[in-house]
């Protein structure tokens, strides 16, 4: 009881070292929160059932519909509204599970070193070089269109990106005093894995996760958009830019627009709040 | 009149801990064809009192205060286009690493005849002949200028910087430890060229750690510490009569090749420059500190040909 | 000559692990994970098992894994990328590829110099801008840039310049009917080279939508990359050494430029590689019949086959590609070519 609360009090005192203020920081977390509500709340706040078709087709943005209507008559705020939930979830739990996955290997490739390292590191590389986009189309291809099976190829996407961060660190936080004491003093491998890595990774991984949840909104989006993920009437931002496309240019453009916006909004507001975190780690290990 | 005069030079850095003035109201003058010597523990000021001179102290530093006035002109009130013209070609300058001085992507004889495009507006060939004509003067084989920077040596490339310094002819060469990442054989060569310039009449103002090497080439020597001027004098006269415990105690800390005098270093460390001490800036580590000294700025004083900035000389009846 | 030589061969058999690694990958996510891909592929419909046993021969399925493994490379290293097993079934996928292959080239191509361009200029303003407000402004368009929707902006930019302006064609290669006679499948090089300038002007201004929205993205992450080199050259000792021999500016700042572009070249691969996955959404955006296009056509007729082969073809494409930046940072440091 005692280690794991002084554990989660060190954990606190490292992630508060990576929190900036500033103006950068402050829009990418609204961003970011009132997103969030806007899932939670879904039920609460959308004007319409996102879903029902309605007689009131192709609707300019007007007082009844702040978004206006698509081709079969759905409110397209509701349906944005709504789109959040499946974006959020897909984008947050692929990237856990990236996490788990990549976190664990490269600590320990860049801990133990040696072959599996090696090999480790090459995979890892091979599959970073590779277009994300395209391999998540592979894996969503063969697993079939749904939004778990775009959740899991998001992960297998990302955990390169965790593994050679969290190597990188590894390696350098290896090299330095504290451990080097700690293992004079007797300490197993695992302990101090566990108890001097983690934490100290602790910084960058938050950095490392929000610019990538800025990448994985675009590639999540990206999937769906070329119907990889829901299938109708569930509503999905890429997908429901995708649904409104033909009808885009020929002027009716709320149809598409709003979803976009929203998709590039909330992808803008995790990379702000990364670069903030980055800006203020790069400044502290000065 | 001489050939540059530096009064009461004041340089800051606005770093992000605190103002530092590296340089503090240092003044001297340079005469023509004259070899003056700065020296200094690290820190105290040298290469941004040089950067000065070139109008090239790195942000956050900026110079805030005094004047430099070089051949008539205050180099402090110049434009961009005139410092221009004046840099490579009235003052040139030597850099400490010669390793990191060349552009790596550009052949070393690209580099060096355009200067002469830039300064005297010749064109690519002749500009070409004329920098071969640099190189053999200091004694560098030709495909040195196909080369690029890092197929040279350290001792090949500082020649190399050394060569453009002097092919236009400059009134004031600075050098900023032109020869400390050198070995020493290296290092009398350069040395050599530097009193080569000297003859033809350049002033050569040297930047150095090295009391020994001050002590062999140059004709004034002037002691810095923290930002501050402690001692200039003949060289002569400074090395067998200093007058400042710092001056002393710098002399003391050198080997000397034909006595066996004990090598005593200075005890203590340079202050750290956002915290200056109140005072003479040195008394923390003067063995001969007085009470004046950790309480007053000791006043530069002239004596004879010298001047000195400590409280001792003032009691010994120097003029302010 | 000699180290340059053996400095690309070195390099060159470095990228073959990788290539064999992302073939591997590709191999275990189609071929193992699913079970049955052909029933995986093709979901829940009934299909008579006699037609199901031709689709697997078809498709090189009823061998087993390790033979599967290696003929599969070895056809795919003659050319041989299989055959389609769903209408139109029974087509060489290599006609396909031959066909959209070099309208993904001639886009990526054009894609890639515009977000260089945006990128280089942006970047070297902002650092010579160092602090100020431009600076800040640029940092902004950098993260903006990164993170904008490809078909999103791409729908904007096709409303006001080819609905509204009527300026700009939003969809396809080139007008119906101009097609150049293929020489090397890219119709501004091909129309050059048999000057058909209808074809040139034609397939010109169908670049330019998709370019612009493809570029705009990427360049992004080179604004910021080239920023932050720059900055560190600019404060390097040969730039202040050039300074303190009156060189002028303009030329000091372009020389600082070529410094500080090298270590962007290295990150040129990997840029590629993410320029590739925003080929398919812009090749979606506008219609654009290459091999983005080609794999969702496929994804919709569940076309197994077709985008395995497209798949295992954009993992040779990443290996050469950043065989092609290895040459290219050789050539440009002469610390490498010396
Ligand atoms: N960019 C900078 N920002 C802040 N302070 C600086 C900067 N450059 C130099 N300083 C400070 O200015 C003072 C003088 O530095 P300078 O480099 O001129 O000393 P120096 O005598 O040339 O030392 P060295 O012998 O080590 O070259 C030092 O205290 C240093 O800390
Ligand atoms: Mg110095």
């Amino acid at each position: 009881m005692e280690l794991s609360s002084s554990l989660f009090g060190k954990l606190l005192k490292r992630t508060r070292t990576a929190i900036p203020t500033g103006a950068m920081f402050n829009v990418g977390i609204t961003i970011i929160l009132a997103v969030l509500l806007m899932a939670v709340f879904a039920p609460l706040i959308s004007p319409y059932d996102p879903t029902r078709a309605t007689p009131d087709i192709l609707k300019p943005p007007s007082s009844s519909h702040l978004m206006g209507t698509n081709q079969i008559g759905q409110d397209i705020l509701s349906r944005v509204i709504y789109g959040s939930r499946i974006i959020l979830m897909v984008v947050l739990s692929a990237t856990i599970i990236s996490m788990a996955v990549g976190i664990p290997l490269g600590i320990y490739s860049g801990f133990i070193g040696g072959r599996a390292d090696r090999t480790l590191s090459m995979v890892m590389d091979s599959i970073y070089a590779f277009p994300s986009l395209i391999l998540a189309i592979a894996i969503a291809s063969v697993l079939g269109p749904s939004p778990l099976n775009t959740a899991i190829s998001l992960a297998v996407v990302y955990i390169p990106t965790y593994y050679r961060m969290t190597r990188g660190q590894t390696l350098s936080l290896r090299e330095q005093l504290f451990v080097e004491a700690a293992r004079s003093m007797g300490a197993g491998k695992l302990y101090i894995m566990r108890k001097h890595i983690l934490p100290n990774l602790l910084p960058t991984v938050l950095v490392v996760f929000t610019l990538s949840a800025a990448d994985a909104i675009i590639t999540e989006a990206g999937l769906s958009y070329l119907g990889l993920s829901v299938t109708p009437p569930t509503p999905d931002w890429g997908y429901d830019l995708r649904a409104g496309q033909g009808y885009f240019t020929t002027g009716y453009w709320w149809i598409s627009f709003f979803p976009g916006l929203m998709i590039t909004l909330l992808a803008l507001g995790f990379a702000l709040v990364g670069e903030a975190m980055g800006e203020k780690i790069s400044i502290a290990s000065k | 009149m001489p050939l540059m005069s530096v009064e009461n030079l004041e340089i800051t850095y606005m770093a992000l801990g605190g103002r530092i003035k590296a340089v503090d109201g240092i003044s001297f003058s340079l005469e023509q064809g004259e070899w003056m010597t700065v020296v200094g523990e690290s820190g105290s000021g040298k290469s941004t009192l040089a950067y000065a001179i070139m109008r090239l102290v790195p942000p956050p530093g900026k110079i805030t205060g005094g004047k430099i006035v070089f051949d008539g002109m205050n180099l402090l009130e110049l434009d961009k286009e005139k410092l221009r013209k004046i840099r490579g070609k009235e003052i040139a300058m030597v850099f400490q690493d010669p390793m990191t001085s060349l552009d790596p992507l550009r052949r070393v004889g690209d580099q060096a005849a355009e200067l002469f495009v830039e300064h005297e507006g010749l064109d690519m060939e002749e500009a070409k002949k004329r920098a071969e004509e640099a190189m053999r003067s200091v004694r560098l084989p030709q495909h040195v200028l196909n080369s690029y920077p890092h197929q040279l040596s350290g001792g090949q490339r500082q020649r190399v910087m050394i060569a453009m310094a002097m092919s236009l002819r400059p009134k004031l060469l600075i050098a900023d430890e032109p020869t400390t990442a050198l070995d020493v054989l290296v290092q009398e060569g350069i040395m050599e060229l530097l009193n080569s310039m000297k003859e033809e009449g350049t002033s050569i103002l040297l930047i150095t750690h090295d009391l020994s090497l001050a002590a062999n080439w140059s004709d004034r020597i002037m002691v810095m510490y923290a930002g501050r001027l402690a001692e200039l004098g003949n060289t002569e006269d400074l090395v067998e009569r200093p007058l400042h415990p710092y001056t002393k105690g710098l002399l003391d800390s050198v080997p000397d090749l034909w006595s066996d005098k004990e090598v005593k270093p200075i005890e203590g460390n340079p202050p750290d420059m956002r915290y200056p001490p109140p005072g003479c800036r040195f008394h923390p580590r003067c063995p001969m500190a007085m009470e004046i000294c950790s309480k007053k700025e000791p006043p530069i004083l002239s004596i004879d040909k010298r001047i000195v900035s400590c409280w001792l000389m003032a009691k010994e009846g120097g003029k302010a | 000559m000699g180290s340059l030589a053996r400095y690309l061969v070195i390099r060159a058999l470095a990228i073959i692990p990788t290539i064999l690694i992302l073939y591997t990958l590709v191999f275990i996510i189609l071929r193992i994970l699913p079970g049955d891909p052909i029933l995986a592929v093709l979901g829940t419909k009934n299909i008579p098992p006699d037609q199901l046993e031709n689709l697997r021969r078809m498709a090189g399925l009823d061998k087993p894994l390790y033979i599967q493994y290696f003929s599969y490379l070895f056809n795919f290293l003659r050319g041989d990328f299989g055959v389609t097993i769903t209408f139109p079934s029974g087509v060489p996928i290599s006609t396909y590829i031959a066909q959209r292959f070099p309208a993904t080239l001639e886009l990526a191509i054009c894609g890639f110099i515009v977000s260089i361009v945006i990128g280089l200029g942006t970047g070297a303003l902002a650092a010579v801008k160092k602090g100020t407000k431009i600076d800040g402004a640029l940092k902004l368009y950098s993260i903006l840039a990164y993170v904008t929707f490809i078909p999103l902006l791409g729908m904007v930019l096709q409303y006001i310049f080819g609905v509204y302006l009527k300026w700009l064609p939003i969809a396809q290669r080139i007008d119906p009917g101009l097609a150049p006679s293929s020489v090397t499948g890219l119709y501004v090089l091909d129309s050059l080279l048999t000057a058909n300038w209808a074809a040139l002007r034609s397939s010109v201004l169908h670049l330019i939508l998709p370019s612009i929205t493809l570029g705009i993205v990427l360049s992004g992450a080179y604004t910021r990359l080239l920023r932050n080199n720059m900055v560190e050259v600019l404060s390097s000792d040969f730039i202040r050494s050039y300074y303190s021999r009156g060189i002028r500016e303009r030329k000091i700042n372009w020389y600082a430029l070529k410094n500080a572009f090298l270590p962007v070249v290295t990150y040129m691969g990997l840029q590629f590689a993410i320029l590739l996955g925003g080929m398919v959404l812009t090749e979606s955006t506008f219609s654009w019949p290459g091999m983005g296009t080609f794999i969702v056509e496929r994804l919709d007729y569940r076309d197994y086959t077709s985008i395995q082969a497209a798949i295992i073809f954009f993992a040779f494409i990443v290996g050469l590609i950043s065989l092609i930046v290895d040459a290219v940072y050789a050539l440009l440091d002469p610390r490498i070519r010396y």
